[in-house]
């Protein structure tokens, strides 16, 4: 191999990962920047994710959908992904609509939501231990299903998961993208995740 | 020390070699120069600076990590890509200095390092914990360097990365078909670079992903768990015809796919027997027959230049898929597929690898049929004595059945192999 081959190859290669690596840093830092907010009220638990440090999974409440509380398209096939339509009602978002593809049109107290359906019944084998038996229901994974803490304050933030008290600030654009942008409890601000 | 005494081995085995004739005393005093030479010398210090690298490089990922917390995301970025950028330009001057292992060494670590940044950077902002977009960068960034430089390290760590990235996505209700495209980036740059482990790898990244695959096909086409076995056989089997042409057409590494490819349909066909628990349905799609006269028309066509083959290996092979069909056909509920009918076919399987590698003088395929001959015969002598187990009949009659067994194959071996190959394990090409 040349000497120009070995300088130009590894640097254009390390140019590339460079790339690749500011192009992850600069798209969360847009989404944090975007004024659309939305907090979703969370029940979580508390793993360790041996290659990333301590992390509090995050389960959300709107991830399990009824069609008597939100509208729910009917055909969705599970795996794939869908929007969530939101109204940004305080302290916690609401859902609203769940579709195949995002709305056309918001309010302008809406938000959408992008996730994955994870199950759904489209109404055809409905859950039977609910006060519902005819209603539709879907399970969905939200985007934001974890958040990263200081080592060992993980439990602390566990010991709200029961009170249903902690909520996530999400930072949404209008194509449904979200990240995270800060934790709530008891409706004060307790971590916010810094730009830089 | 350990080299020392081989040369010392060496040299005076060479003194008899020369004595002998074997070898002429031009190319041992040659072998002798090569032996003096300092290269196996200088990896000591090679490997010591390694572990002096890796050493450092702990000390400074415990400082980091120690003060992580207090650092803004700004410094750690910083951080994390001065590391990186260093790593690379120790890689270059290495490589142009000539050190190639250090420079390989500098690479993997980079890569290594670009992995690291990924998950280090999703965490930083909170990225979802099933991280598969961040695996597939990683991989891509791998792969970038290996073409670019055309390393080693890079390449099988792209493989690993790749692979990963599949069993991470595997489980998806749809077929993966994303990864052949950096399967077919990174097996092009292991025949370029002609490089046995990467080659293995990409014999290992195409089963991985078809035996993945298996349950996602076995939903689309609404496959029975016996309709399923038939036709990974089916594809399997297409796949070591096209190993055996590859073969006899001179390409490399055809071969090594034809011990994957037999061992997967060895493996495969073995289940058939032994799946009474875990597949208790019966074979309904008679359309899987075909797959027989397809194998048969595929074998009669690509193998039709190849004197040594006959026609009893193209119905062999067309028997393949017909196997898992039969065992599902005519299984009961009761107690799984018919030993009487199953078993003696793979015993004839066995006998037929045998005869089939005697006739390419192929060592794998030998040794992989009496491993299949004598692992049924097992099989067999477990399931029909095994109710005697607390008795020593048991024991006596497999001792002296294993004695015999070992003396037959050890027979059977010798006549099968030329005289030079039994006696030094080496394969004719």
């Amino acid at each position: 191999m040349t000497r120009r081959r070995i300088i130009f190859g590894i640097a254009l290669a390390a140019l590339l990962q460079t790339g690749l690596l500011t192009q992850m840093v600069v798209g969360q830092v847009r989404l944090l920047n975007s004024p659309i907010e939305a907090v979703l009220k969370t029940r979580p638990v508390d793993p360790r994710d041996i290659f990333r440090g301590d992390y509090v999974i995050l389960n959300y409440e709107i991830e399990n959908l009824r069609s008597d509380h939100v509208s729910i398209e009917k055909g969705l096939k599970p795996g794939e992904e869908v929007y969530l339509t939101l109204n940004l009602t305080t302290p916690y978002a609401t859902p609203v609509a769940l579709s195949a593809t995002a709305p056309k049109s918001l309010a302008n107290d809406q938000a959408v939501i992008r996730a994955k359906l994870n199950w759904t019944d489209n109404g055809e084998q409905p859950v039977t231990d609910t006060d519902c038996i005819t209603c539709a229901n879907a399970f969905l994974e939200l985007p934001v299903d974890s958040y990263f803490v200081p080592e060992g304050t993980g439990t602390e933030i566990e010991e709200y998961r029961d009170e249903r008290a902690l909520g996530v600030i999400v930072a949404l654009n209008e194509n449904g993208d979200a990240a995270i942008k800060g934790l709530m409890m008891d409706g004060e601000k307790i971590y916010e995740t810094p730009l830089f | 020390m350990l080299a020392n005494l081989y040369a010392k081995r060496v040299s005076r085995d060479l003194d008899q070699w020369v004595a002998k004739g074997w070898v002429t005393s031009d190319n041992a005093a040659a072998i002798r120069r090569n032996l003096d030479g300092d290269e196996t010398a200088s990896r000591l210090p090679t490997i010591i600076s390694i572990l002096g690298g890796v050493l450092i490089a702990f000390a400074a990922m415990a400082f980091v990590a120690a003060n992580w917390q207090d650092m803004s995301k700004g410094l750690r970025l910083g951080l994390l890509f001065a590391a990186m950028w260093a790593t690379y330009g120790i890689a270059i001057w290495t490589h142009l200095k000539k050190w190639t292992g250090f420079g390989e060494t500098a690479l993997f670590i980079g890569t290594g390092l670009f992995g690291a940044n990924i998950m280090l950077i999703g965490q930083m902002y909170h990225l979802p914990s099933d991280f598969s977009a961040g695996m597939l960068a990683w991989g891509f960034g791998a792969l970038a360097t290996a073409w670019a430089v055309n390393s080693r390290a890079a390449l099988i760590a792209s493989q690993l990365i790749f692979l990963s990235w599949f069993f991470n996505d595997v489980f998806a209700e749809t077929l993966q078909l994303t990864y052949l495209l950096p399967w077919l980036a990174t097996s092009a740059l292991a025949f370029r670079l002609n490089w046995a482990p990467a080659k293995h790898m990409t014999m290992l990244g195409l089963l991985a992903w078809l035996l993945g695959n298996v349950p996602v096909l076995t939903d689309m086409f609404a496959l029975g768990p016996w309709e399923a076995l038939t036709a990974v056989t089916f594809l399997l089997t297409l796949a070591w015809i096209a190993a055996i042409w590859g073969e006899a057409s001179g390409f490399p590494f055809a071969r090594t796919a034809q011990a994957y490819l037999s061992f997967s349909v060895v493996v495969v066909l073995w289940f058939t027997q032994v799946a009474d628990e875990l597949v208790a349905s019966h074979a309904t799609l008679t359309a899987l027959t075909l797959t027989i006269p397809l194998t048969l028309a595929a074998a009669a066509f690509a193998l039709r230049s190849i004197p040594h083959l006959k026609l009893l290996d193209k119905l062999a092979l067309a028997a393949l898929p017909a196997l898992p069909l039969l065992a599902g056909f005519t299984m009961s509920e009761e107690s799984g597929p018919v030993l009487w009918i199953i078993a003696p076919l793979i015993l004839g399987l066995s006998i037929w690898l045998v005869a089939l590698a005697s006739r390419q003088l192929n060592r794998f395929l030998v040794n992989l049929g009496f491993a299949v001959f004598a692992a049924e015969a097992l099989f067999l002598y477990f399931e029909t004595f095994g109710t005697l187990l607390d008795t020593a009949a048991f024991f006596l009659v497999g001792g002296v059945l294993l004695i015999a067994g070992a003396l037959i194959l050890q027979r059977m071996r010798r006549r099968t192999l030329p005289p030079s190959q039994s006696a030094t394990g080496e394969v004719a090409p």
